[in-house]
């Protein structure tokens, strides 16, 4: 059922990850993208691993979540793995049969491609993990706040942000009442080629519509009625302030990318 | 004092190339500080426009509003009014901004500029009030329709407001819902605030210390709900019916059965049944 | 005779997973041809996930719903064939509405059954009519009506269907004391003239007295009662128990029995109240 989306995946915790600002999780997550891709050999990759597995254990998340973030995206690790396995030639060859030709080099390199999206999925989703929606959207328009300058207001898009994140379930259960009230209609979603199908949301779509700018309306009243005035003179109930363990974890994930570097240097460039 | 007020309120709009429509005609109301006023009326009589005033959404075309003295005409008195009537709306849906019950109710205070300590405090203090503090981490979507008016009312709430504005909050809800936000209402009047129902259920306009009915955009009956239920055929030719238990001593005065016309609920009715059958 | 036979229909939200919600357990009943069922229940007590099963938008987990002694998943294909012999009216219909004029959105379910055009218009004007829509608005933006005019219009695009029977799931939701008004005894018209079979599910007790041959009362996923309107009020406290409440004037009548009188609790309408107050009093008051 529609109903049971949870948008965002937020899960609630404590841990040293829950606590951490989010607008530094928000920059350590953009550095750990960065240490994925900064590896050139199995020792530097080995490092991102295990340091991915060192906060992944620190943030106290059962682990079927992270199979759970895995999974819609094995497809795309299984088909990038096989082309690496087709495309690349390189090294000792251990198969040949017709234009399939698989080589060590080809295998590693598949591997090591696999291991990085994991890698990336997880570490963003542990973001979303333990973030709130709304602490996300406060970290974004915090650290967007020097854009004022060139005249893009990081208040309105948050506040965009933070309307959308509200409202997206409420028109998914409308959404499956206006379709369960058509097809008690006669409204036929599941057969007939694809002008047919297109015709057959409008009387979908259209209410939809009709519904959101209803809503948008009194959405607009009820704000103006708490003396919403955009986002001057605003303050915030919850503070970001950022502790010494907030830059002490900046710290760790610099010196892990410093460390790849050295291994880099070290073991020389081995994979690409 | 009068928390609210309208002097030969007037309201008219026009939509381009059609007559002009006549929504309020001189509407004098003065609402005093304290009381539970709930406003009838069928729709389209002029209810919501009247209440619109009173919270500087909409400006009167003639006559006067004012709250708490001020008059909503001028500009620098918006925001002050508009913390002063707190606006609770049909939709549970529709008034909600945030993803968090606790963040949601702190908009108001946030949009007021407040110390964050404080907006804390006036959360903490906003939901316990509407009994909603052990859902201060839930997801709005969540919850049923009664608890969302009643984070809705504490989002109004934590602004400390003197008054709170409420157009038709329970017509949305299951009896239940009803309940939770009628009792949530009683509760607060009694600890002085003033509220103003709007609502199309007389048995909740019933429970206020005053009714005032609404048609064609005039106040035409204005008295206890006791004088005002009191006079069934009127509010029948109003598009209104009466509780039902004032409906039955109608029914048994029309047959000549001495009952006072006045009573309201169930516990009053059959007390006087009682005493007239051991007469 | 039964219309719809429902046996032993068993519904799960989420089957096998945390979220698992048994939203109707082994419900199993007989809907009369002709009645007017009244179905009352608090949120959450399944009766939206029970309606939903009888018109096939809903497909039951176990358990069987026979249209006509035919179950209607015999064939799935045909399913479509059974919502227009079974018409369901939603909470508030008006926000389906979606045709750029009122005939058309009236004509929608009826063309989607694939009738000729002139029996598409013979229709919509009489369902029109039904609902007391005047020919009028016919060509009108139903943007341009009001609240309980789209409310009818809505529910006149399903009577167009002409079904056998019609589910109406709180049809006076929202509206005021005159909308409700006019829009229950316009289903009271409609059944008398038509013969229809009509599901009423609301809120509103008082409502219940007035429309409904029968109550059904849902609690918990289960068939709490279902009785007479007589039968099911003159349990008023088991009512109560569930978190229901009874019409005010039951409510008296149970006052009064509680204070040592002998009355019928049974009572529902002020009319009915009246007699037996006046009955009581033996002509004293008089």
């Amino acid at each position: 059922m529609m109903k049971d989306i949870t948008l965002g995946q937020y899960f609630p915790g404590n841990s040293l990850l829950h606590r951490i600002d989010p607008r530094m999780k928000l920059v350590l997550t953009l550095c750990f993208i960065v240490l994925v891709f900064l590896p050139q050999n199995w020792w530097g990759l080995l490092t991102v691993g295990l340091f991915l597995l060192l906060v992944i254990g620190l943030s106290r998340l059962p682990l079927r979540l992270m199979w759970r973030s895995t999974k819609p995206v094995l497809f795309l690790v299984l088909f990038t793995s096989v082309l690496n396995v087709l495309y690349v030639h390189e090294g000792v060859t251990l198969w040949k049969w017709g234009f399939i030709h698989i080589t060590t080099g080809g295998l590693q390199s598949a591997a090591f491609i696999a291991i990085r999206i994991v890698c990336l999925i997880l570490g963003s989703s542990l973001l979303t993990y333990t973030t709130t929606p709304t602490a996300l959207t406060d970290a974004i328009e915090r650290l967007l706040s020097p854009l004022k300058v060139i005249k893009v207001n990081p208040h309105e898009l948050a506040m965009m942000m933070t309307i959308a994140l509200r409202f997206i379930p409420t028109l998914m259960e409308e959404t499956d009442k206006i379709m369960s009230a058509q097809k008690a209609r006669g409204a036929d979603m599941e057969s007939g080629g694809l002008v047919q199908r297109v015709k057959a949301l409008i009387p979908i779509l259209i209410p939809l519509f009709v519904s959101s700018f209803r809503r948008a309306y009194d959405l607009a009243m009820a704000m103006e009625c708490r003396c919403y005035q955009g986002g001057v003179g605003r303050t915030r109930m919850k503070q970001l302030r950022t502790a010494l363990r907030d830059w002490l974890a900046l710290l760790v994930y610099l010196a892990v990318g410093v460390g790849i570097v050295m291994l880099n240097i070290y073991f020389g460039k081995t994979l690409k | 004092m009068d928390m609210l007020r309208a002097i030969d309120l007037r309201f008219d709009y026009t939509y381009e190339n059609e007559a002009p429509q006549v929504v309020l005609q001189g509407v004098d109301l003065a609402i005093e500080k304290g009381s539970f006023v709930a406003v009838l009326g069928h729709n389209g009589c002029g209810k919501s426009t009247l209440a619109k005033h009173f919270n500087a959404l909409l400006l009167p075309t003639g006559g006067q509003v004012l709250v708490a003295d001020m008059d909503t005409a001028h500009e620098d008195n918006t925001y002050p009014i508009r913390r002063l009537v707190g606006m609770v709306l049909q939709n549970p849906d529709n008034q909600l901004v945030s993803t968090i019950v606790e963040e949601d109710v702190a908009f108001g205070p946030e949009n007021l500029g407040l110390p964050p300590a404080e907006i804390r405090a006036r959360v903490d203090e906003a939901l316990a009030a509407v009994d909603m503090t052990a859902y201060k981490d839930h997801s709005p979507h969540r919850l049923s329709g009664g608890q969302k008016q009643r984070v809705a009312i504490a989002g109004v709430l934590a602004m400390h407001p003197d008054c709170l504005l409420l157009d038709e909050p329970t017509a949305m809800l299951d009896p239940q819902g009803r309940r939770e936000v009628l009792d949530t209402l009683c509760r607060l009047n009694r600890e002085g605030m003033t509220v103003v129902l709007i609502t199309h259920y007389m048995e909740e306009a019933a429970l206020a210390d005053r009714v005032v009915v609404m048609d064609e955009g005039r106040v035409v009956l204005d008295g206890t709900p006791r004088q005002v239920f009191a006079q069934g055929e009127r509010l029948a030719t109003l598009g209104l019916d009466v509780p039902q238990p004032t409906a039955l001593c109608a029914a048994l005065r029309q047959r000549g059965v001495d009952i006072p016309a006045d009573l309201l609920t169930p516990e009053e009715c059959a007390e006087a049944i009682l005493a007239l059958i051991q007469k | 005779m039964a219309i719809i036979s429902v046996d032993n229909l068993t519904h799960t939200y989420g089957a096998h997973s945390p979220f698992e919600k048994h939203a109707i357990r082994g419900v199993t009943l007989d809907i009369h041809k002709g009645e007017l069922l009244g179905i009352i229940g608090h949120t959450g007590s399944g009766k939206s996930t029970f309606i939903q099963h009888l018109n096939g938008l809903l497909r039951p987990n176990e358990g069987r719903v026979l249209l006509d002694g035919v179950d209607i998943w015999e064939n799935p294909k045909k399913i479509r064939s059974v919502r227009f012999r079974v018409g369901m009216v939603f909470q508030y219909p008006e926000h389906q509405l979606f045709e750029d004029t009122i005939y058309k959105d009236i004509a929608f379910g009826p063309t989607n059954m694939g009738l000729s055009e002139e029996e598409i218009d013979r229709r919509v004007r009489q369902a029109a009519a039904y609902v007391g829509l005047d020919e009028s608005l016919l060509d009108k933006s139903p943007f341009d009506l009001s609240g309980g005019e789209k409310r009818r219009a809505a529910i006149a695009g399903v009577m167009a269907m002409e079904p056998e029977v019609l589910i109406l799931d709180e049809p006076t939701a929202g509206l005021d004391p005159r909308g409700r008004e006019q829009i229950l005894s316009m289903i009271q018209d409609y059944r008398r003239t038509r013969g229809t079979t009509v599901l009423l599910v609301t809120h509103s007790m008082e409502d219940v007295a007035r429309v409904a041959d029968r109550v059904l009362v849902m609690s918990d996923g289960r068939v709490a009662m279902l009785d007479t309107v007589e039968a099911v009020f003159s349990r008023a406290q088991e009512l109560e128990a569930i978190g229901l409440t009874v019409p005010a004037v039951t409510k008296t009548l149970m006052l009064l029995q509680r204070a040592g009188v002998t009355v019928d609790t049974a009572a529902y309408t002020v009319e009915q109240a009246t007699a037996q107050i006046l009955s009581l009093l033996g002509g004293d008051g008089i």
